[in-house]
């Protein structure tokens, strides 16, 4: 089973394998739980559920996997759609209170950030506000080293446009982290 | 934007003063200046820094038991699905009028007598035909010549009397004669 790959392994999944759903989970539980958890406010019972649910997903539509695509690509595409829906959930539990994102400019959040908290939560806040398009780019980019190409087919968007987006999204961290040089050099 | 993932690269690695003159003109279809080549470097290098803080997540075991688990209850769920089949209205609609006819038909004849006559089986194993035959067939025999008729002769002769001078004599007178015959005395 560890020789093969993960599209065969898919093919052994829907000939009803048992087998191969436990290597493909044991191949990306750990990637897909980090991915979860930054994606869903870093809340690891949340991102546990969420990988609960994806794999339960996988079983359901198996049979929708087309066997020339990339396994990896369409298993995140999937987990991408998760999160977009419990971010339309959350945004409608939230509509009617004081949320966190949404007020005051960049400049106020970091200046608020720089006083009272560390470079996680500055970091943090600055993706809830830049919105869950740049935390997704982040996430898949940065935390799961995904190819432009991959990212591209994962959120179904021009590779060009990934590259554009990932680019002003790096200057804009890049000018709010500016002032946590100290935090490595720690 | 056609060659960011090669800009990132040269971030990752070497610093605005390392790069070559040739570097530093390609550079610049990014950047417009060293302060801001660095600025990016050291953004990415803390992101960096901050993603490997994940990097010790791991997902529980209960995880993958629980996913065994509701996989197993999909599949018992799935034998029974034809039970829990949604039927569109108009089945509906016509099971309810056939179920109607039928119980609308019992109802009219449940006080009704029914007069139930006694059925005779008979067993028949032979049949008998008789007829009146319409032929006659006679046997006859033909003689093509014919004979006369043999002339009957009839006997008139007559009974001859016994004779006078012949007398019979007996057994024991016979056997006396021949002795005197044979021996010449008696």
């Amino acid at each position: 089973m560890t020789g093969l790959s993960d599209e065969d392994l898919m093919d052994k999944v829907c000939g009803g394998d048992e087998r191969a759903l436990e290597e493909i989970y044991q191949r990306y539980s750990q990637p897909l739980l980090r991915y979860f958890y930054r994606m869903l406010w870093q809340d690891q019972s949340k991102a546990e559920d969420f990988l609960h649910d994806l794999f339960i997903k996988i079983m359901e539509k198996k049979v929708q996997f087309e066997s020339g695509r990339k396994y990896s690509t369409w298993m995140y595409s999937i987990a991408h759609n998760m999160c977009k829906n419990e971010y339309r959930k959350k945004a409608f539990r939230s509509s009617t209170q004081h949320s966190f994102n949404g007020n005051g400019n960049i400049d106020e959040l970091i200046t608020l950030q720089l006083d009272h908290t560390s470079f996680h939560q500055t970091l943090e806040g600055l993706l809830t506000k830049e919105g869950e398009e740049a935390r997704t780019l982040f996430v898949l980019r940065h935390e799961l080293d995904m190819s432009v190409a991959e990212i591209s087919e994962v959120i179904n968007c021009p590779e060009g446009t990934v590259k554009s987006r990932l680019f002003y999204l790096k200057k804009k961290l890049a000018l709010a982290l500016e002032h946590y040089k100290v935090v490595l050099e720690k | 934007m056609e060659n960011f993932e090669e800009f990132e690269e040269l971030l990752r690695q070497r610093s605005y003063a390392e790069l070559t003159e040739n570097e530093k003109q390609w550079v610049t279809q990014f950047i417009s200046s060293e302060a801001e080549y660095e600025s990016l470097r050291q953004a990415d290098r803390q992101l960096n820094h901050y993603v490997t803080a994940t990097r010790k997540l791991t997902p529980s075991p209960k995880i993958w038991a629980a996913i065994k688990n509701d996989i197993a209850q999909n599949k018992k769920a799935a034998k029974v699905y034809w039970l829990n089949t949604s039927i569109p209205a108009y089945a509906t609609l016509v099971l309810l009028m056939v179920v109607g006819i039928f119980s609308w038909y019992g109802g009219s004849n449940y006080n009704s007598t029914t007069v139930y006559e006694p059925k005779i089986v008979t067993h028949i194993d032979t049949v008998f035909i008789a007829s009146k035959p319409d032929t006659i067939v006679r046997e006859r025999i033909v003689y093509l010549k014919t004979y006369p008729t043999p002339a009957i002769i009839q006997a008139s002769t007559k009974r001859l009397e016994n004779m006078p001078a012949t007398k019979g004599i007996n057994m024991k007178e016979k056997e006396e004669l021949e002795r005197l015959l044979v021996s010449g005395s008696r």
